[in-house]
């Protein structure tokens, strides 16, 4: 295969035919990527150095990021922000992640009823995460003031007394388990069979099977969760604006929720592009080295194992 | 040989529990939705938990007639009008975008040129180095561009490639022997029918599957209306707005927010139980290692 799609003819006509055949099938892709994707990147940075007067953007300097690094430090919202934002990211990291591992080792090893577990885990991922929200939200509004009776406790109004965070993390870990199994189900599925015979074979429990085997082999997997997560505790809404649309409490916002509200849904304004932008600009050269530096400690330090 | 049990230790035993404990928690309040979709506004505050004294099936008829969004204040798009914007858009754009990265895929992986290895190395920075808040710039634009609020527009956007759909297609076509095509050029084949009448069956299949998740993906995305189109609502998003009181709505109460989820979800439950081995055998590729 050294020569692929270089054996057309041998010719100048079949070269001449290839370079066309390759133009036309890349041209339109190629430059709908450039628009929407490197332009976007880089008109996001042209947007953060201007501000929004009369209708038109204009050149305004470090303003905005001047307003960021202000904001960072002393706006309660934003501040709120970045608090929740790193308590979500952790839930995701410690419970999330190996809860979802390990209850999906059990489900790939075909304890009494995996398929049924299988998929009961795409449920949650076949339906719009709002019908999801609509149904948690009615039916925790009503069982928490329930339970509360029960234990003659005081009735919180769950969604914006202090249980409001409580609830939100369980959702979060609620509807991000059934994706997680997802994932590791298919990394666990890929592993060649041979080797879990070979482990057989030595007689080894199905655990040791598991931290010698299967964790180092579904670890790149683990990696790419690990290192899309840091970009995300920057962009994840959490699903704040499903349950509280454009007026959540600024204790529960993250910086994922507080980004979009400005430039989108009734608080929103072309004049909070700019600053949005900024926003986006100041956690790039946050999150981009942090990521690489994750992943490149990870692949280095951690388990994995190639097959 | 003997099969192992994995539940014999006490770790084991405490993870099942989580397993069985989660699997509940989503069977109780999917029940609990379509009961409570039945029952009358009153009896749902006084018996939020109880069965229905009357099954009201009617809720499903009032909530069809009134799940509506109010377009720019000047007219209500009703639910097959809201239906009939999410499939086109999951439809339209699902069919594009899968398209797009099979054609980019097949020739990144088929055709050793200098192209082929930038774009194969864009997108893997892409999906490493993450730029975020990108949003406002987009959106910028798109109104520059005449995309905001125009199908058309949203639809040509999804001429992009990368991602997992793009890999998924490069190592579908790089495991294809090349001799199929060779065979195919000695009788006189051109590239492009070679892509078009060997290599694109081939990946039917695969290419079915993705459109399928992407569809699903797309008519579930209840932000895109908002952010994007908003003069052209989807199912999706008009739940979103049933659940605000006074967001000129002519039915609320719980019962019937719970019956517009239980019709809005119907579409895709019923792609998820007919389409069930295909979804689950693609959907486990989201974790192909990159």
């Amino acid at each position: 295969m050294k020569d692929i799609g270089k054996k057309k003819g041998g010719g100048l006509a079949g070269k001449k035919e290839r370079i066309i055949f390759i133009f036309c099938m890349l041209i339109i892709p190629i430059i709908f990527f450039c628009v929407f994707n490197i332009g976007v990147k880089l008109n996001s940075i042209l947007l953060s150095l201007k501000e929004y007067d009369s209708g038109v953007y204009r050149f305004a300097g470090f303003t905005n990021f001047r307003r960021v690094f202000y904001n960072i430090f002393h706006d309660a919202e934003v501040i709120y922000s970045f608090k929740n934002s790193f308590i979500f990211y952790l839930v995701g990291l410690f419970i999330t992640l190996p809860v979802s591992i390990f209850t999906t080792y059990l489900i790939y090893k075909k304890i009494p009823g995996s398929e049924f577990f299988k998929v009961m885990a795409f449920l949650p991922q076949m339906l719009s995460t709002i019908i999801m929200t609509l149904m948690y939200k009615y039916f925790v509004d009503k069982i928490i003031p329930l339970y509360c009776e029960w234990r003659k406790l005081n009735v919180p109004n769950v969604f914006f007394d202090e249980t409001k965070l409580g609830v939100m993390l369980f959702y979060n870990i609620w509807v991000n388990l059934g994706a997680n199994i997802i994932l590791y189900i298919g990394a666990m599925m890929r592993i060649p069979q041979d080797l879990i015979e070979v482990g057989k074979l030595e007689g080894i429990s199905l655990w040791k099977e598991f931290w010698l085997v299967t964790f180092p082999l579904i670890f790149p997997t683990i990696t790419v969760f690990i290192v899309a997560g840091v970009a995300g505790l920057f962009t994840n809404q959490c699903f704040i604006y499903n349950f509280y649309g454009n007026f959540a409490p600024q204790d529960i916002s993250t910086l994922g929720y507080y980004t979009f509200i400005k430039v989108v849904g009734e608080n929103s304004s072309l004049a909070n592009y700019p600053y949005a932008s900024a926003f986006g600009v100041v956690f790039t050269i946050v999150a981009a080295p942090i990521t690489l530096l994750v992943k490149h400690l990870l692949e280095k330090y951690g388990p994995g194992a190639e097959f | 040989m003997k099969k192992r049990n994995i539940l014999t230790s006490p770790f084991a035993i405490i993870i099942f529990i989580i397993l069985v404990v989660y699997t509940i928690t989503l069977i109780v309040p999917f029940g609990w939705t379509f009961l409570t979709s039945l029952k009358a506004r009153l009896e749902y505050i006084s018996s939020p938990f109880g069965l229905p004294k009357k099954w009201l099936f009617k809720n499903y008829l009032d909530v069809f007639k009134a799940l509506s969004v109010t377009i720019q204040g000047t007219r209500e798009a009703y639910l097959p009008e809201l239906f009939l914007n999410g499939f086109l858009y999951a439809f339209i754009s699902a069919t594009i975008m899968v398209f797009t990265n099979c054609v980019v895929g097949y020739v990144v992986a088929k055709y050793k040129c200098l192209v082929g290895k930038i774009i194969y190395s864009i997108v893997v920075i892409n999906m490493i180095l993450p730029v975020v808040g990108t949003l406002p710039s987009e959106l910028q634009i798109m109104r520059a561009l005449g995309f905001y609020d125009n199908m058309m527009g949203i639809y040509l956007m999804k001429i992009c490639f990368g991602g997992t759909n793009f890999l998924i297609f490069y190592a579908m076509f790089k495991s294809i022997s090349w001799s199929y095509a060779e065979a195919a050029f000695v009788d006189g084949a051109s590239n492009f029918s070679v892509f078009t009448r060997i290599m694109l069956p081939m990946a039917l299949p695969t290419f079915f599957a993705l459109v399928l998740l992407q569809f699903i993906t797309f008519w579930n995305d209840w932000q895109a209306s908002l952010i994007y189109f908003p003069s052209y609502p989807t199912a999706a998003y008009a739940l979103y707005t049933f659940q605000f009181p006074g967001a000129g709505n002519k039915t609320t109460g719980v019962p019937y927010i719970m019956a517009a989820c239980i019709l809005v979800a119907l579409p895709i439950i019923i792609i998820f139980l007919t389409f069930k081995k295909k979804i689950v055998g693609t959907a486990t590729l989201g974790g192909l290692k990159g």
